[in-house]
C-alpha cells in the first residue's frame, strides 16, 4: 500500500464534506479558543495585581471548570453528527476491500487533522483576542491599560491537552461505532426505515411531574437562603424534565393527535404530523439542548446584567455614607466620644454624621422567643434565621431627633421586611415588653447589607446592649459577635480614601489587653473602595457571562445547522415522493415551513418558559448579591429575551436556507 | 376520441453550459384507448424514461401535445398541476416511493387526504381495495416491515384508490423477484379486466407480454407495435423476445 495513501484519503474527505467538517473545525477552535482565553485571562498576572482583580480571576477560574465540562459534551455531541453521516461512506470502504483497522486510520488522520487545526487556529485567536478580553476586563474595573502582548504558556499547555484527551475520547467513540457495526448496515444505515417511537406514558408523566415541581419550587420559595438551596435542585429537576417531555412527550402528544381521526386525516395535520414524530423521535435530544443552552444565555446574560447596571444602587443602599467606621470594643460607654474625637483632632470636617452602637444577636425567632438551639438551624429554615440589633434609646433619639422615652424593661422593635407582631421579646432569661413597633428607622449600613431578616430592638440605654451581649456569649459559647459602635459621615475628598482614613483611626485599636474585654478593633470602609470591589466581582461576573453565553450560542447555532442538513436529507425524499403522488408546491411549501418553524421555535418558546419561572428564584437569588431592584431585573430580562429572540431568529433564517436549499434541489 | 393521445412529441436536452443538446424524443404520436393495457419497452436511453416523465406531467416536452382525456397537459399551469395529477393519475414506481414514516394505510390515503376527502370516505374506499389487493393484513404495518411484493400491492393500492383515468407504472416489477412479479402482473391483469388503462414502461419481456398492447421506442422514436389479438400470455412472450432481438440486430420492420 502507498505511503500516505490514507492520509491523503483522509484529506480528500474532509475537503469534499467542507459542508459537514467546516462548522465542526470552527465551533471547536472557537470552544478551544474561549478555554484558553478564559485560562490565559485568570491566571493574567497583571490582572492580578489589580484591585478587584483576584475576583475577576476567582470568577474565570471558576468558568474554566464549567467551559471544560461543556467542551467535552458539545464536541463528543456534534462529532456523533458527523459519523453518523459518513456510515455510508466507511460501509462501502468496506465492501471495496478495505478493512476496519484501515477505516481506523483514516478516522484518526481525520481526527488527528481536526485536532491540530483547531488548536492552532483556536490558539492563534485566544492570542490575538487575549490583549482585547484583558482591555475589556480593565475598562469594566475602569482602569487604563497600556499597549504589549502577553502569551499564556499554560493556557497553550493546558488547551493541548484538554483537547487531545477530548479528541481521543472522539476517536475511540467512533472506532467502537465502526466495530459494533456490519459493512452492510453501514452502507444500509440511512436507508433503513426507523420504526414509529412508542408512546412513553410514564416518563412522559416523570417529564411534566419533574418539571412542575422544579417550577412549583422556583415560584414558592420566599427567601433568598432557601433559594440558594433549592436553586440547584430545581434546575436540574427542569432540566430532567426538559429532556423527559421533549423525547417522549412530544411524541406522546403527537400520537394522541394522530389517534383523532378527524384531525389526522387533513392535508396539513397528515404530513406535519408524521413527519414530525419521525423529528422528534431523531431530535428531540438536539431540541432540548438548544432550549437549556437558550434558557443558560438568557438567565447568564439578564443575571450578570442586571447585577452590572445595578451597582449604584447597590452600593448607595449599604453606604449610606462615604465612610464608614466600626469600632468594635466593649467599651461601649466612652466609645462615642473617642471615635469623634478622632475626627477633631485631625480636623476631619465630617458632616452628616451618624453614631450608634449595637450588639447583634441571631436566631430562630418563635413567638417573641430567639432559639438559639443551633442545631435546630437547617438548610431548610435558613431564611427564617433573624438577626436582632439592640440599640440604645439614646443613639435612636439622637440621630432622629425625638426625645422617646423607655423603661428598663421596654423596648421599641423595628422590622426591615416585616413587623414584629407579638408583645414580649424573649432573648435568654431576659424579656423586653414591646412598648411600640417602629414603622421607620434611622439610615443605618446593617439594613442595606444583610440578607435575611433583621429586627432593631432600641432599648432603654447602653447597659442593656452590654446585658444581650452577655447573655449572647454565654448561648454561643465561642461565636458571637463583638458590641460595635459605628461611625459614618461624609466629607471631603481628600479625607476619605481607604488608606488615609485607616491611618486616622488605628490610633483606637488597642491589640493587648487583660481580658478580651479589653481589646478594641478598628474597621474602615470607604463607598469608593468598597464601590471598586463591587465593581470587580459584578464584572467578573459579566465577562463571564457573556463568555459563557458565546460559547453557548456557538453551541445552538452548530446543533441547529446540523439537523438542518440531516433533516434536510431526510426531507427531501420524502417530499418528493409526495411531489410525485400529487401534493402541490404550495402545499408542500406550507407544510415544510410549519413543521420548520415549530421545530425551532418550540426550544426558543420552552426556553422563555423556564426563564419566566425561574425569574421568581433568580430575584431571591440575586439579593444574596445585595441586588433588590425587582423592575430592572424585569426589564433588562426582557431585554435580553427580545434580543436573542432576534439572534435566534437570524441564526434560524440562515440554517433554514440550508435545508431549503437541500430540499428543493430535486423538487 | 382516444383517452390519452401524443402527437409530435419531442423532447431536447440541453445543458446550460454547453451547446451540446441531446434529443431524447425525436417524433413520438401514440393513443391509448380507454380500457387499454399498453407496454411500451426499449432500451436504455431510448428515451421511454423521458416518456413516461412528459406523460405523468412531471417534466415539459419541447415541443408537442400530450392530451388527456381532451384536455392538453402541456398546457396546464403550474400550479394546477399537482392537484390535476392527483386526480387523473396513478402511479406506480420501480422503487415502491413508499413513505415510511407512514403506516401502509395511510401510503395508501395520502391522496385522498392531500385531496381533503372525509376520513369516512376514505375508509369507505380502502376496505374492499385492500382485499381485492390481499393487503388487509399489513395495513397497519410500515412498508419497511413488509417484503417486495407486498410494498408493491400497497403502491398500487394508493395508484388506484382514486379512481383515475389512467394508470402509469415505471418498471413496476424491476425490484421483485419472479414470484412477486407474477403476482404484480396478474393483479394488473384483473385491473384492466376491470375497465382499468394501464400504461407501463419496462425492460421485462414477461412483464409486457401481460399487456394488450407493446410499443417499442428507439432513438426517441416508436419504432415498432405489437397487439396481442388472441395471443395467450407466452406466445406473446416470443412475439416481444423476436421483436426485442430483431432491434437489437438492427433488422428492419417486423
Amino acid at each position: 500500500m502507498l505511503k500516505g495513501f490514507y492520509f491523503r484519503l483522509a484529506v480528500d474527505h474532509l475537503k469534499k464534506n467542507a459542508k459537514m467538517f467546516l462548522p465542526f473545525l470552527c465551533s471547536s477552535s472557537l470552544t478551544v479558543m474561549i478555554f484558553y482565553l478564559v485560562y490565559s485571562l485568570s491566571h493574567n498576572e497583571g490582572l492580578n495585581s489589580l484591585a478587584g482583580g483576584e475576583y475577576v480571576q476567582m470568577l474565570l477560574s471558576l468558568g474554566v471548570g464549567v467551559i471544560v465540562i461543556f467542551s467535552v459534551i458539545f464536541l463528543f455531541y456534534t462529532h456523533s453528527f458527523l459519523m453518523k453521516r459518513r456510515k455510508h461512506e466507511f460501509g462501502i470502504y468496506n465492501i471495496l476491500g478495505m478493512e476496519k483497522k484501515h477505516i481506523a486510520r483514516i478516522i484518526f488522520y481525520e481526527t488527528l487533522m481536526s485536532l491540530v487545526l483547531s488548536l492552532a487556529l483556536g490558539i492563534g485567536a485566544g492570542i490575538l483576542f487575549d490583549k482585547l478580553s484583558y482591555l475589556m476586563i480593565l475598562r469594566l474595573l475602569s482602569y487604563d491599560a497600556g499597549l504589549g502582548f502577553y502569551i499564556s504558556g499554560p493556557g497553550i499547555f493546558y488547551s493541548w491537552i484538554l483537547f487531545s484527551l477530548i479528541y481521543l475520547l472522539i476517536y475511540i467513540f467512533s472506532l467502537f461505532q465502526i466495530q459494533m457495526t456490519k459493512p452492510i448496515d453501514l452502507i444500509r444505515s440511512h436507508q433503513v426505515g426507523e420504526k414509529e417511537p412508542k408512546t412513553k406514558w410514564l416518563l412522559t408523566f416523570l417529564g411534566i411531574v419533574c418539571l412542575s415541581i422544579g417550577y412549583y419550587l422556583a415560584v414558592s420559595i420566599q427567601d433568598p437562603l432557601s433559594a440558594f438551596t433549592f436553586f440547584f435542585i430545581a434546575v436540574v429537576l427542569v432540566v430532567l424534565g426538559t429532556y423527559l417531555l421533549f423525547t417522549t412527550g412530544s411524541i406522546t402528544l403527537l400520537k394522541l393527535l394522530k389517534k383523532n381521526k378527524n384531525y389526522y386525516y387533513k392535508t396539513r395535520h397528515f404530513i406535519s404530523l408524521s413527519n414530525m414524530i419521525y423529528r422528534m423521535k431523531q431530535n428531540a435530544i438536539g431540541l432540548a439542548n438548544i432550549c437549556i443552552l437558550s434558557t443558560m444565555v438568557l438567565v447568564i446574560l439578564s443575571t450578570t446584567l442586571s447585577l452590572w447596571m445595578s451597582i449604584d444602587s447597590i452600593i448607595d443602599s449599604r453606604f449610606p455614607r462615604e465612610v464608614q467606621i466600626a469600632m468594635r470594643g466593649y467599651d461601649l460607654a466612652t466609645s462615642k466620644e473617642k471615635l469623634i474625637s478622632v475626627l477633631e483632632s485631625n480636623e476631619v470636617k465630617a458632616e452628616d454624621i451618624m453614631l450608634y452602637r449595637y450588639s447583634s444577636i441571631s436566631g430562630l425567632l418563635e413567638e417573641g422567643n430567639l432559639n438559639t438551639d443551633t442545631s435546630k438551624a437547617s438548610l431548610s429554615n435558613m431564611g427564617d434565621v433573624v438577626s436582632l440589633y439592640f440599640i440604645p434609646l439614646e443613639d435612636y433619639n439622637e440621630s432622629t431627633h425625638q426625645h422617646l422615652t423607655l423603661n428598663e424593661d421596654q423596648a421599641f422593635v423595628y422590622g426591615t421586611d416585616q413587623t414584629f407582631k407579638e408583645d414580649r421579646l424573649k432573648v435568654g432569661d431576659v424579656s423586653y415588653q414591646i412598648k411600640d413597633t417602629l414603622s421607620t428607622f434611622m439610615d443605618n449600613q446593617e439594613e442595606g447589607s444583610s440578607i435575611g431578616n433583621n429586627y432593631f430592638v432600641v432599648v432603654s440605654d447602653y447597659e442593656q446592649v452590654l446585658q444581650m451581649q452577655k447573655i449572647q456569649e454565654r448561648l454561643y459559647a465561642d461565636s458571637y459577635n463583638t458590641p460595635t459602635t459605628m461611625l459614618s459621615f461624609n466629607c471631603d475628598q481628600d479625607h476619605r480614601s481607604q488608606e488615609k482614613i485607616a491611618s486616622l483611626f488605628q490610633v483606637l485599636n488597642v491589640d493587648e489587653g487583660d481580658t478580651y474585654q479589653d481589646l478594641v478593633y478598628i474597621y474602615t470602609s470607604t463607598k469608593d473602595s468598597s464601590y471598586h470591589d463591587t465593581l470587580s466581582l459584578y464584572a467578573g461576573f459579566l465577562f463571564l457571562g457573556i463568555f459563557l453565553s458565546i460559547l453557548f450560542i456557538i453551541a445552538t447555532v452548530l446543533i441547529m445547522y446540523y439537523k438542518q442538513i440531516t433533516e434536510g436529507l431526510q426531507d427531501r425524499q420524502r417530499f418528493e415522493i409526495m411531489a410525485n403522488v400529487g401534493l402541490e408546491k404550495r402545499e408542500l411549501k406550507r407544510s415544510i415551513n410549519s413543521q420548520v418553524l415549530t421545530v425551532f421555535f418550540l426550544p426558543l418558546l420552552a426556553a422563555g418558559i423556564h426563564l419566566l419561572f425561574a425569574f421568581p428564584l433568580i430575584d431571591k437569588l440575586l439579593r444574596l448579591l445585595y441586588f433588590d431592584d425587582t423592575k430592572l431585573f424585569i426589564q433588562v430580562s426582557i431585554g435580553c429575551f427580545l434580543i436573542f429572540v432576534v439572534v435566534y431568529s437570524i441564526v434560524y433564517l440562515l440554517t433554514s436556507k440550508v435545508y431549503y436549499g437541500i430540499v428543493r434541489r430535486h423538487g | 376520441m382516444s383517452l390519452l393521445e401524443v402527437k409530435n412529441l419531442k423532447k431536447v436536452y440541453t445543458s446550460r453550459f454547453s451547446a451540446n443538446s441531446v434529443q431524447a424524443l425525436k417524433d413520438v404520436n401514440l393513443n391509448v384507448e380507454k380500457g387499454e393495457y399498453v407496454a411500451i419497452m426499449g432500451e436504455s436511453g431510448s428515451g421511454k424514461t423521458t416518456l413516461l416523465n412528459i406523460l405523468a406531467s412531471l417534466d415539459r416536452p419541447t415541443s408537442g401535445s400530450v392530451t388527456l382525456n381532451g384536455k392538453d397537459l402541456t398546457k396546464i399551469p403550474d400550479k394546477m398541476l399537482a392537484s390535476y395529477r392527483r386526480k387523473n393519475l396513478g402511479f406506480v414506481f420501480q422503487d415502491f416511493n413508499l413513505l415510511n414514516n407512514f403506516s401502509n394505510q395511510d401510503n395508501i390515503l395520502l391522496p385522498l387526504v392531500l385531496s381533503n376527502q372525509k376520513p369516512k370516505d376514505m375508509f369507505r374506499l380502502l376496505k374492499p381495495l385492500a382485499k381485492q389487493l390481499g393487503i388487509t393484513e399489513i395495513l397497519s404495518k410500515y412498508p419497511y416491515e413488509i417484503s417486495g411484493g407486498q410494498k408493491q400491492r400497497v403502491a398500487v393500492a394508493r395508484a388506484v384508490i382514486t379512481n383515475p383515468e389512467l394508470i402509469l407504472a415505471d418498471e413496476p416489477t424491476g425490484a421483485l423477484d419472479s414470484k412477486s412479479t407474477e403476482e404484480l402482473l396478474m393483479l394488473f391483469d384483473q385491473l384492466n379486466q376491470n375497465e382499468q388503462t394501464i400504461l407501463m414502461v419496462t425492460h421485462s419481456t414477461k412483464a409486457a407480454s401481460h399487456a394488450k398492447r407493446v410499443l417499442f421506442i428507439k432513438d426517441g422514436e416508436v419504432f415498432h407495435q405489437i397487439y396481442r389479438g388472441d395471443r395467450t400470455i407466452d406466445q406473446m412472450y416470443e412475439v416481444i423476445s423476436d421483436t426485442l432481438t430483431l432491434l437489437a440486430t438492427g433488422g428492419r420492420h417486423a
